[in-house]
């Protein structure tokens, strides 16, 4: 008698799994079909936002030695790929301890994509993460030149100045050509402030692959970059507008 | 729900001003370039194998600066002068009569950055050395720059 329970229990539990498995398998095809059909409403073209970087600006005014900005523009495709062309000025003016003067100016640009995370989600406000190939021209001048030695008269330059024989090196590079390129990898948020308008930001891991300039003298900063290394971190904190205008819905 | 929603996005708005911000900090110390130097190992002149002498002192002529006072060693890092093409030392060991180093140089300054600052950088044309107590002189490597490597060789008998 207990054998035939204990069998009727097992078997009605079978019965039961099977028929959750099925349904649950049902329900996750239902679900992948409301998705996709989610995914088939949202149209190819979403707008296009217009943003200005404001470190470059708001950095120079708390004491950076570089200022400058940038203009980007990007493309909503299916509220998930965003393809971005960034332009932009950048200007450096630093001055050593010792009187080594550096100065540089120049343009770049950058052309990617970003890629909205959650993109099922209509929000304007979103995380994304992206990637950027980068290219710089720009000139820059070094000069670290003779001043007069105030102890025991002459001209020296302290940044190359030989303290076991004596004597003194001047230092100039001037108007020298200079072009770079680099790849960046981005992480960022765009949050909708009010209407049509947004802020973002964006944190930026950026690999150079090549420069060109002196050996004697290689730029100390690269516009759009940041300082000369074969990587860097940097930064974008962007006010965003989008233009008032849609594609066709569905 | 919206209000929360537009504190979340000032959060993470100040969350992304603080990370930019923490991208221009930098704790680059003291970056200072040490000053370039030709490298002179000894060797042993026989057995080819570097030497570690005793009682050697090498002095710069022409200034006041000694590099090695009365000490062992296999080897001395040398620095050359910034304005002109020749820098003479003099090698004395044990007591004997110094030998005088003649190295000829060409120099070319270099900027590293503006943290590390300038670096003088020489290519070597020629070496050579009195007779006294080296047996023999040979130079290794004509670059001198900021990676340290041997530059020339002293040969010496027992």
């Amino acid at each position: 008698m207990n054998k035939k329970i204990f069998a009727s229990i097992i078997l009605i539990n079978l019965l039961f799994l099977t028929s959750l498995s099925a349904q649950m398998h049902t329900a996750s095809n239902a679900g992948k079909r409301v998705a996709n059909e989610l995914l088939d409403t949202i149209p190819f073209f979403n707008g296009v936002y217009v943003g200005v970087d404001a470190v470059g600006v708001i950095g120079n005014s708390l004491g950076s030695d570089t200022k400058g900005s940038e203009l980007q523009v990007d493309v909503n495709l299916k509220n998930r790929f965003f393809p971005v062309i960034e332009i932009g000025y950048s200007s450096t003016d630093s001055e050593s301890d010792g009187g080594s003067h550096y100065t540089s100016d120049g343009s770049f640009f950058r052309l990617g994509m970003n890629y909205k995370m959650k993109f099922r989600n209509r929000d304007e406000s979103h995380l994304f993460v992206g990637a950027r190939y980068a290219f710089s021209s720009f000139k820059y001048d070094i000069e670290s030149l003779s001043m007069a030695d105030p102890l025991w008269g002459g001209a020296l330059n302290p940044n190359l100045s030989d303290d076991i024989w004596g004597g003194s090196v001047p230092f100039s590079v001037k108007n020298k050509s200079c072009t770079a390129h680099w790849a960046e990898l981005v992480f960022g948020v765009r949050a909708q402030i009010w209407k049509n308008f947004m802020m973002g930001w964006s944190l930026r891991y950026k690999r150079r692959f090549a420069v060109s300039g002196s050996k004697q003298a290689p730029p100390d900063n690269i516009p759009g970059y940041g300082s000369n290394g074969t990587s860097t971190f940097g930064g974008t904190y962007s006010l965003i507008y989008k233009l008032p205008f849609k594609g066709k819905k569905k | 729900m919206k209000f929360y929603s537009s504190l979340k996005q000032i959060g993470w708005m100040l969350f992304g001003a603080l990370l930019i911000s923490l991208t221009g900090c930098s704790d680059d110390g003291d970056l200072s370039q040490a000053r370039t130097a030709c490298k002179v190992s000894f060797y042993h002149e026989t057995s080819q194998r570097l030497d570690t002498l005793s009682t050697l002192t090498v002095k710069a002529i022409g200034a006041d600066s000694i590099f090695l006072q009365n000490t062992s060693a296999s080897s001395v890092s040398l620095p050359l002068k910034y304005v002109g093409d020749s820098t003479q030392f003099e090698f004395t060991l044990r007591g004997q009569t110094p030998d005088t180093l003649t190295i000829k140089h060409k120099n070319t300054p270099h900027f590293i950055n503006m943290d590390a600052g300038y670096a003088m950088y020489y290519e070597l044309t020629a070496v050579t050395a009195t007779r006294h107590s080296i047996s023999d002189i040979l130079l290794y490597n004509s670059t001198i720059n900021t990676y340290e490597q041997e530059n020339i060789r002293i040969y010496y008998p027992n």
